[in-house]
Formats: structure tokens, C-alpha cells, sequence
């Protein structure tokens, strides 16, 4: 199963600074916290993900054909 | 060490120019900055004052980092009583003036009275003088700074647009253009003064005590702790990247608070900003360069920042890019505080919708849109009356339930019915609505703390007031993410005295107490600290916030145990016991 993920701000670097990417996923078992991991996305750079623009929890577990957004950390506003 | 020990006073009655040593007992208690500037001002400011009299004082104050290389340490506190709320008023500005005028010799610069006629200050080191303003009165604030450019050689500049001249509550500064100390009128005080621009150059510097170790550790903390993730969405996105993410969580404000998700909204977030971005721009000693020059059409600026793109842009309904750009640019060159402006400007769009007053102006009406910031600045035909702000274009008109305000302080860019704890600092923010004082939605709405809840609220929201005051005193940019600790080591080596983080926080409460007692003296109290009815009447009905309010009977339970946390009594005002234990 494949889900689209898009990486926001500073985290383009993780993907070559390009915000889209697909990945393949086990589905079921696989968590965005996974995905992260698989990227070498520390959590503490991430605000938060959302999941066809709900946002969600890390834990969230991956059905297979969701657009995952991962949102940078941010400070002030 | 790390101050020149010197305050410039300047009286515009008598047109004298002073000096005094810096009273070294409040720079220990206060920093500098924030703290130093607030404290001034209560021990000098008689109560009851009118902040556009010549009794009020415009303070411009540096602190203890500023001309150093610690990163983000550009920033300079510009303080009086506001004419906006009647509350204590500290804004920070951008760019090289702070540096700048410590370079010159000067912790601060204290402006008092008012000049018979229109003048421009000139500072350069021990020189100052007062020049005639005449030929510059009535100019934009961007032709003002040109000029003073072809006439100082090489001299960095503050200057007010007709917004200040004319003193509408949301009168700003100018500095570099594009660099405004932007709220509760301040650009009305000095324009009450008659003082059209600030111009300083200096050929000194700041002496560190160990000046080895300093350059090594702050080498050190910019690569460890300044240009990590957690600070680079400044120098990729800048604050344009909020829009998207306060869109998600429903909390992007949208014609005039009625909603918190604006459909158009990637027509104006940071992808939009970022294909029209030019060139970035940093402040002194800032290695995060959040600024975005942009160019669209025949609009450019420098920005839009996240609230001109949620108050003037999904606040206002309105989508187009390109006259967002423009509005912003009209409104630096007007001397307009966008927040205030944007907020006046949908409260008008959604009076004329509603039938109540015909101000002319609809959502999304973007020929009359672009029309307002001149009327505005100039008090013109419906300028006139949106010049009031909302506090006061309610009180004539109608519509108090949503005119988005606290104190008389437009709402900045964040929806409280979509994070709790941001209405409780909009409340108790020392000027009114404002989110710099603290930002909890960093941890609400973007982060794992439930948004609904009054669960340790208020215990977040002095946290972080305290910290940002502390930070904001020292004085450091926002938009580092830093600890305490780090604080700490910082001015450890700059003041060359240990300091602790227990110092830190203390310093942090003493600040926003002299803030509430400014406040206090002025008659403000907890029924000053409320927020719009609309926040706690009105559901919102779209996207992450739909069916969400903040119940009012949560909110009174959760600034009650905020004045409990702040040793404040159940009516806000600060107890015996709390004074004695800060010294106040």
C-alpha cells in the first residue's frame, strides 16, 4: 500500500528539499511515527501531522492511499 | 558590562538634550528591554495621564545583548502609555536602530513633551540635535526614510507615516521600510510630539567581559541551538507558514472571527508567499533572516507576515495575493498597524453585511479594500470612523458582540475558540490582545495539549508570559526557541555576574507585575480582562473548530486560578503579600 506524504518548511531537507514523496507502506501495522523514523524526521522538529486534513496523533496507523502532512516545529508567531 | 551605562533624555518642550547614568539597580531587577522600559515608565508617567499629552514618554530601550553577536539580539523596546487602551504599552522593532544606538553611547533614549513644531531628532554619539520636519510632515513613511537617507550619511532611522501624525490608535513606527514596532498607537504618541523621525549613528561598541569565551560559546549556540529545525521555518517559510497550519486546526480567523477555516486559503499561505518571494532579509545579528521580499503584479513589500495575511487577508474574505501585497505596502507607508487595520476593516465589512452601519464595504470587496488604508491615515470620509478602531466603531455604531477586541487591542491572527489558553493570554496580556505575550497554541492547536480544555491553563499561560517577558527584556527575537538555561549562559558571560534560572523566572514575574500595576493605577481590572462575546456566544461551524466555543463559565474558572497562580486577588489586582515579595 502506498500513502503521499508532503513535508512542510525545514522539512523539505529530509527529502531532498522536495515537499512530496510516496512511500509503501505494511499497511495495518505501520504508524506515521514509522514513516518519520524512516526519514530521519526527528519528532521534536514536528508540530504536528494531519491525515486527508484532519490532523492526528504520531501514532496514527497507515490504511494505505492517505495524504499525510507533516507540519515543522514553530517558535513565536 | 554589556551596558554603556548612559540614558539620553531628550525634553521636545524645551528642546534639550541630557544625559544621566542608568539607574543600575532597575537594570538588575528589570534587564533592559521590556522590563527596563515598563519600569521607567511607572516611576515617571503621573496615572491618569492622556497617553497623547505632552506628559506621556516615548522610551526607546536597549538591553544587555544588544550590539552583540548573540543571535537574534537586534531587537529594540519602544514603550510609552498607549493611546489605544490606556494600558502600559511596549512594542519591539526590528532591523539595526538598537545596535545602533548603543554604538552611539545609550542604554535608552527617553523622549518627553512636545515640540511646538514638526522636527526630526538626529543622534550621533554625543551630538543631538532637533531638526525642522516641515519639509517632511504629511510624507509617507517610506519617502520619509529616503530623504533622511540622501540627507544623514548613513544613520538608521525610525520615522511615522500620516497615521502617526494624524494619532489614530493604530499608529506604528517605521524602520527600515518595512520594520514596524506596531502596536496600540505608538506611532500616534510620537506623532503627538510632533516628532517625525528618530535618525542615530554611532562609532562605538559594547564591551564583553571575556570577550574569548563569549565569541567561542556563541559560535557554539548558533550552530547547536540557532540554526537547528525547530528555528529554520524563519529563514525557509517565515511566518507565512502558519497560515497553513492554523487553516488545519481551524483556528485561522475568517471574516472577522466568524469562522476559523478560510476556503481560499492557499492563495495567500506560505507556497503562495514563497512563489512571489524575491530575496530575504535578516535584522541585526539574526541568522535566521525571516524576512520575504515579494513581487507580484506591480504589489511588493517585505512580507506579508502570517497576522497581515490572516487580519487583511482571510479576515477581510479576501484571496487575491497580489492585493494583499498592496495593502500591506499601503499600510507601511501609511504607518499602519496591519492587525489593528485588518480588524477594523472586516469589523466595517461585516457591519455593512449585517445592516447595522453602511460603511460601504463588503467581504471580499477588494477596490474599497485597498481604498482604506489612506482614508484611514488621513481620517477621510469612512476612514474616519474605522480610524477609531473596533472598540470605539462598536460604541457609535453597534456590534460590540464582535468587535474583536481586548482592552481596545485588536485580535492578532489566532481563533481562542480553537485554543483555550490563547483567549486566557489575549485576556490577561499586559496590552491587550496580543500574541507575543504568549503563544500557546505552539502546544494547544499545533501541539499535544488538548485546545478545549482548562486544564492546566493557566499555569501554561504564565509561563510563558514570564518567559517571553524575560526574553523580551534581555532582548531577544521571538523566533529563537530557546530555554531558559540557554538565557542564563548568555548573559552570564555578557553581564559577567552568574545568572540563574530561578533569577530568570523571577525577573519574568516581576515584569509582568510592574506591567499589571502600570495597568492597575490606570483602574483596570478583571473586568478588563474579557473577551468578545462572540468567543463565548457564537459556535464556530467549519473544519477542525466546528460546534467549538470557549463556555464563559470556563473561562471565569480559568482566570480565577490564573490571578491564583500570579498571587493576584479574585478581582486581578495584585495582593499586598505579591508586591512585597517582588519589591514592588
Amino acid at each position: 500500500m502506498k500513502v503521499e506524504l508532503q513535508l512542510q518548511g525545514p522539512l523539505k531537507r529530509y527529502n531532498r528539499n522536495t515537499d512530496l514523496l510516496t512511500m509503501f507502506v505494511d499497511a495495518e501495522t505501520c504508524t506515521v511515527r514509522n514513516l518519520l523514523e524512516q526519514l530521519r524526521i526527528p519528532v521534536a522538529s514536528v508540530s504536528f501531522i494531519s491525515v486527508n486534513d484532519d490532523k492526528e496523533s504520531l501514532d496514527f496507523i497507515v490504511k494505505g492511499g492517505e495524504k499525510i502532512v507533516v507540519y515543522p516545529r514553530i517558535a513565536g508567531g | 558590562m554589556a551596558y554603556t551605562g548612559k540614558i539620553l533624555r531628550i525634553n521636545l518642550s524645551t528642546g534639550k538634550a541630557t544625559t544621566e547614568p542608568l539607574n543600575e539597580r532597575w537594570a538588575h531587577d528589570y534587564l533592559g528591554g521590556k522590563g527596563l522600559s515598563i519600569k521607567y515608565l511607572f516611576e515617571e508617567l503621573a496615572p491618569g495621564i492622556d497617553p497623547l499629552s505632552p506628559d506621556n514618554k516615548l522610551v526607546l530601550m536597549t538591553g544587555p545583548t544588544t550590539g552583540t553577536i548573540v543571535p537574534n539580539s537586534g531587537k529594540l523596546a519602544v514603550a510609552a502609555k498607549s493611546p489605544a487602551t490606556g494600558t502600559i504599552l511596549d512594542c519591539s522593532i526590528g532591523g539595526r536602530f538598537a545596535p545602533e544606538l548603543k554604538y552611539a553611547g545609550y542604554d535608552a533614549a527617553i523622549i518627553e513633551g512636545k515640540s511646538k513644531v514638526p522636527v526630526y531628532l538626529v543622534v550621533e554619539d554625543d551630538k543631538v540635535e532637533l531638526r525642522s520636519a516641515a519639509k517632511l510632515w504629511g510624507k509617507g513613511a517610506h519617502e520619509t526614510e529616503y530623504i533622511l537617507q540622501d540627507i544623514l550619511d548613513d544613520f538608521v532611522t525610525m520615522v511615522i507615516g500620516p497615521a502617526g501624525e494624524n494619532l489614530l490608535p493604530m499608529a506604528c513606527i517605521n524602520s527600515e521600510l518595512y520594520r514596524q514596532a506596531g502596536r496600540g498607537g505608538i506611532g500616534a504618541v510620537m506623532g503627538s510630539k510632533n516628532l517625525k523621525a528618530v535618525a542615530v549613528k554611532g562609532s562605538g561598541g559594547v564591551k564583553i567581559p571575556n570577550i574569548r569565551k563569549f565569541s567561542a560559546t556563541m559560535n557554539k549556540i548558533k550552530r547547536e541551538d540557532t540554526m537547528t529545525d525547530v528555528n529554520m521555518w524563519a529563514y525557509s517559510d517565515g511566518t507565512p507558514m502558519i497560515v497553513d497550519l492554523c487553516q488545519t486546526t481551524g483556528i485561522l480567523p475568517t471574516r472577522n472571527f466568524q469562522e476559523g477555516t478560510f476556503e481560499q486559503y492557499e492563495q495567500i499561505n506560505s507556497e503562495a508567499v514563497k512563489a512571489v518571494r524575491k530575496a530575504k532579509k535578516a535584522c541585526f545579528a539574526c541568522p535566521l533572516a525571516c524576512g520575504n521580499y515579494v513581487q507580484k503584479g506591480k504589489a511588493t513589500v517585505e512580507g506579508p507576515e502570517y497576522e497581515t495575511l490572516a487580519l487583511c487577508s482571510s479576515n477581510c474574505g479576501i484571496s487575491d495575493l497580489e492585493a494583499v501585497i498592496e495593502f500591506n505596502r499601503l499600510c507601511d507607508d501609511y504607518g499602519l498597524d496591519t492587525i489593528s487595520t485588518g480588524n477594523a476593516v472586516a469589523f466595517a465589512m461585516e457591519m455593512t453585511e449585517k445592516g447595522l452601519h453602511d460603511f460601504g464595504i463588503r467581504f471580499g470587496d477588494i477596490e474599497n479594500y485597498l481604498k482604506m488604508p489612506a482614508l484611514m491615515a488621513n481620517r477621510e470620509g469612512v476612514g474616519a470612523d474605522l480610524a477609531l478602531g473596533v472598540r470605539t466603531m462598536a460604541a457609535k455604531y453597534g456590534g460590540t458582540e464582535f468587535a474583536m477586541a481586548v482592552k481596545g487591542l485588536e485580535m492578532p491572527g489566532y481563533e481562542p475558540r480553537g485554543s483555550w489558553a490563547m483567549g486566557l493570554a489575549y485576556g490577561t496580556s499586559d496590552r491587550g490582545a496580543c500574541h507575543m505575550r504568549a503563544w500557546p497554541v505552539s502546544v494547544e492547536a499545533f501541539g499535544d495539549i488538548d485546545p478545549f480544555t482548562i486544564e492546566s491553563k493557566a499555569e501554561l499561560v504564565k509561563g510563558m508570559q514570564d518567559n517571553n517577558a524575560t526574553k523580551f527584556c534581555v532582548i531577544l527575537c521571538d523566533f529563537w526557541a530557546l530555554s531558559n538555561e540557554r538565557i542564563a549562559e548568555i548573559l552570564s558571560l555578557v553581564l559577567d555576574r552568574t545568572m540563574t534560572v530561578e533569577e530568570l523566572a523571577r525577573i519574568g514575574d516581576r515584569v509582568y507585575n510592574v506591567a499589571r500595576l502600570f495597568n492597575e493605577r490606570e483602574g483596570f481590572d478583571r473586568k478588563d480582562d474579557y473577551l468578545p462575546d462572540r468567543i463565548f456566544t457564537e459556535k464556530l461551524t467549519t473544519g477542525a473548530t466546528a460546534g467549538k466555543l470557549l463556555p464563559r463559565e470556563e473561562y471565569e474558572k480559568m482566570l480565577t486560578e490564573y490571578y491564583r497562580l500570579r498571587g493576584w486577588d479574585d478581582n486581578g489586582k495584585i495582593t499586598i503579600a505579591k508586591k512585597k515579595e517582588l519589591g514592588l
